[in-house]
């Protein structure tokens, strides 16, 4: 919170809205997993923090879906490439992605480190080449391992380097309370933070109510 | 080094005859209420807790049956003792760093695991006594195993095979010998990775 307050400006810009993200996770024969998600993004209110620009206008903004083939390497690192397609605005945007991750399993918290790279080709923007690096932990809050019928916290912290024209920093968080089914399903309510710069020295802030469903073949 | 030699065979011969299996294992969060009262009576009442020592107690259900676990940590170590549903006591585990395993039990594990495993890092120890209550007890007052007590190694190897690649637990002999071994059944990350 305090970096937060800290962090915000009265002349920057803020967007509040929902993403529900939608995730199927598919096992494969030998060692390959197939994870595809589908994931929008809806808008409730936007302007700046001095209340300028206001619009609490509903809009729509996009769609979202994307698919990873992730092969794995060892017992706790993955190898991974997709593709993504976005619908925004109506425009057509294709994103390709590689990824490798590792996941520590310890005593009673998991955590895993992501490191990815992404290019993303926009009619109506230059060319955008990403990297990130995102660390994330999952804990249960009833015993040493998360059962089903269990709930669960996690948390991801993601830094991302963008180069498009020039170079802007962004960072994410999304800390969420997750519930693992029965059948071994995940359901996880949070919100996501999103920090970046959106030119001439104004920054971009976005509060998404977050709603994953994981489910897994 | 003489010596050696047959004995190492044997531990890996004899590793060929432990059938691989799943581990498959769910935890649940129990009261005190409902825990079985041999159970309570022997964690509570035999002196083996410090005074300010807090117990966790989970029911534990697994392919190999359901038990009840209670957990705890004293002294900077974790102690996890488990029960028959009846409140019978099977064993308790205690987590330890490899290194306070002798060197020769180390080396006959070490020669196990080169023979399960292409590739192989071991992860979590921990010490495991089996034997009578009271046999229990005078170990954890000694912190050694007692007379009648027998000791084993269960440690979390991340391994690699031709087949598979994951994260194994084995259970072996206080002189290394393979008795038991199984493939960790892990929950998925994807919440974590996507």
């Amino acid at each position: 919170m305090f970096f937060l307050a800290s962090a915000v400006r009265a002349q920057d810009a803020y967007r509040f809205g929902l993403l529900p993200v939608f995730n199927v996770n598919v096992k494969l024969k030998n060692n390959y997993s197939l994870n595809t998600k589908l994931e929008n993004r809806h808008i409730f209110r936007s302007g700046t923090f001095n209340g300028e620009l206001l619009n609490s206008q509903y809009r729509f903004e996009r769609q979202d879906l994307a698919a990873i083939l992730a092969k794995k390497l060892s017992a706790n690192t993955r190898l991974g490439g997709g593709y993504l397609f976005r619908v925004e605005s109506e425009r057509i945007i294709h994103r390709l992605t590689q990824q490798i991750s590792f996941t520590q399993p310890l005593n009673r918290v998991r955590i895993a480190h992501r490191i990815c790279t992404d290019q993303t080709w926009d009619p109506d923007e230059p060319f955008e080449l990403r990297f990130r690096y995102r660390i994330g932990f999952e804990i249960p809050l009833i015993g040493t391992q998360l059962d089903p019928n269990e709930i669960y916290f996690k948390s991801n912290f993601e830094y991302l380097a963008r180069f498009q024209d020039g170079f802007i920093n962004e960072v994410r968080a999304l800390p969420a309370l997750g519930y693992l089914t029965i059948n071994e399903n995940s359901f996880e309510v949070g919100l996501d933070y999103r920090l970046g710069s959106i030119g001439e020295g104004q920054m971009g802030h976005g509060f998404w109510m977050y709603l994953g469903y994981y489910i897994r073949l | 080094m003489i010596y050696r030699l047959p004995v190492s065979f044997l531990f890996v011969l004899s590793s060929l005859f432990c059938m691989g299996q799943e581990k498959f294992e769910r935890e649940f969060k129990i009261k005190n209420d409902t825990i079985a009262e041999n159970a309570c009576v022997f964690i509570y009442q035999s002196e083996i807790l410090e005074e300010k020592t807090r117990v966790d107690w989970y029911k534990e259900v697994s392919n190999r049956g359901t038990s009840l676990e209670a957990k705890f940590k004293q002294s900077g170590k974790h102690y996890s003792v488990e029960f028959s549903e009846a409140g019978v006591l099977e064993d308790v585990e205690i987590e330890i760093d490899s290194d306070q395993i002798s060197e020769k039990t180390m080396e006959n594990m070490e020669h196990v695991l080169s023979s399960e495993f292409e590739k192989w890092k071991i992860k979590r120890v921990q010490r495991q006594w089996v034997g009578s209550e009271l046999n229990i007890i005078n170990s954890f007052e000694s912190d050694a195993a007692a007379e009648g007590v027998e000791e084993n190694f269960e440690v979390i190897v991340k391994g690699r095979t031709k087949e598979d690649k994951n994260y194994f637990e084995l259970l072996f002999s206080s002189e290394g010998k393979l008795l038991r071994k199984s493939k960790i059944i892990e929950n998925s990350s994807d919440i974590l990775i996507y």
